[in-house]
């Protein structure tokens, strides 16, 4: 005779992406095409335009545990280096200079850190707050270093928190990264879908149309 | 102002200390009491379903196999004061490994909390949690 203890305790399904509010589907989908299209372009200075004059940014990296693997392109130097992990980092001054302030510093940073091309296709993104005030979004997913020896893939969670600006569009005055080694399983599955992200088939659109309060931000300057 | 805006970075550091202390223990082993960190209207975003409400976070927490979380990375940033109901918001981003009942095995997670001071008490207003695993 057995006991009647708990058997079925397989974890829920994942989904890719969640939308608070279906209404921010074009807003977000816009806004990290145009981001990362700077991002993962030739230079990241014009990502200045994107960032609130006080905007905050910070970057945290960490390597997977027992990773038994071993190559160089594994190594995280450039970003362990500049890692504000304030589990490590415990004095209160240096946790406030790790802290990238104001948006001429924050893209200053951003354009050191190695040059990239993301999966955006793969690509999880969490729509978390969609007001008129107020948009929060997070993203999980990996990207190659385009630029470093071997072209290392990196797995990496961000969030963005984004406001309206004076000029009737969007900023980003919070930006939070964390950058770690993709797992194999991740690297099986990287960059699957090789269709660029603008070729991606449009998603169904909503019932109503959104909300548009502002115009979308940032604009690709020519 | 510069001064202010300095006591805020330290205060957003230490609270998420604290704050990722008494979450994860209460995730691993006191659950059934996790609800109460959240805003009433809180909403979780565990692995891209969305759960809105505490009462309905509760549920599915209690759902999930008993877990035991290891913290190694911890960041956290002020969120400027005017966004949320002009109520004191940080940006907590927590990462680690997780390990389920089911499986031993150590599986990397990152989570980010928007937190909010509210009567004296820090409520989660946002939980988004993902495993590090192919989303494609």
């Amino acid at each position: 005779i057995g006991f009647d203890v708990q058997d079925n305790c397989a974890l829920p399904p994942r989904q890719q992406s969640f939308l608070v509010d279906p209404a921010g589907q074009n807003l977000v989908r816009e806004f990290l095409t145009q981001y990362y299209a700077i991002y993962d372009g030739e230079s990241r200075q014009q990502l200045l335009e994107a960032y609130h004059e006080h905007a905050t940014m910070s970057l945290a990296a960490n390597y997977l545990t027992n990773d038994s693997r071993n190559s160089p392109t594994l190594r995280l130097n450039s970003y362990i280096s500049n890692s504000r992990n304030i589990i490590r980092i415990t004095e209160r001054e240096s946790r406030r200079r790790y802290l990238r302030a104001g948006k001429l510093q924050v893209v200053s940073f951003l354009s050191d850190l190695p040059k990239t091309t993301h999966d955006l296709m793969g690509c999880a993104v969490d729509l978390l707050v969609f007001t008129p005030s107020m948009i929060v979004l997070t993203m999980n997913g990996l990207y190659k270093e385009t630029t470093t020896n071997g072209n290392p893939m990196r797995s990496f969670h961000r969030t963005f928190v984004i406001v309206p600006n004076a000029g009737g569009g969007f900023c980003i005055i919070n930006d939070m990264l964390y950058v770690t080694n993709t797992t194999k399983e991740q690297e099986e599955k990287a960059f699957a879908a090789a269709l660029p992200v603008e070729a991606a088939p449009a998603p169904a659109p909503p019932a109503a149309p959104p909300p548009r309060p502002r115009r979308k931000t940032p604009r690709r300057r020519r | 102002m510069a001064e202010v805006i300095a006591k805020n970075i330290d205060n957003a550091c230490e609270t998420a200390e604290e704050f990722t202390k008494i979450f994860y223990k209460q995730v691993d082993n006191n659950r059934h009491l996790s609800s109460k960190l959240y805003l009433d209207t809180g909403l979780l975003v565990w692995n891209g379903n969305g759960i809105n409400g505490s009462d309905k976070i509760q549920k599915f927490l209690m759902d999930l196999p008993a877990s035991n979380h290891v913290l190694k990375t911890l960041d956290a940033q002020p969120i400027s004061e005017n966004l949320v109901s002009n109520k004191l918001s940080y940006l907590i981003q927590a990462c680690g490994d997780v390990s389920y009942q089911n499986d031993d095995t150590k599986k990397p997670f990152q989570q980010t909390f928007v937190i909010v001071a509210v009567d004296g008490k820090w409520k989660i207003a946002s939980d988004c949690f993902r495993l590090q695993v192919p989303y494609s």
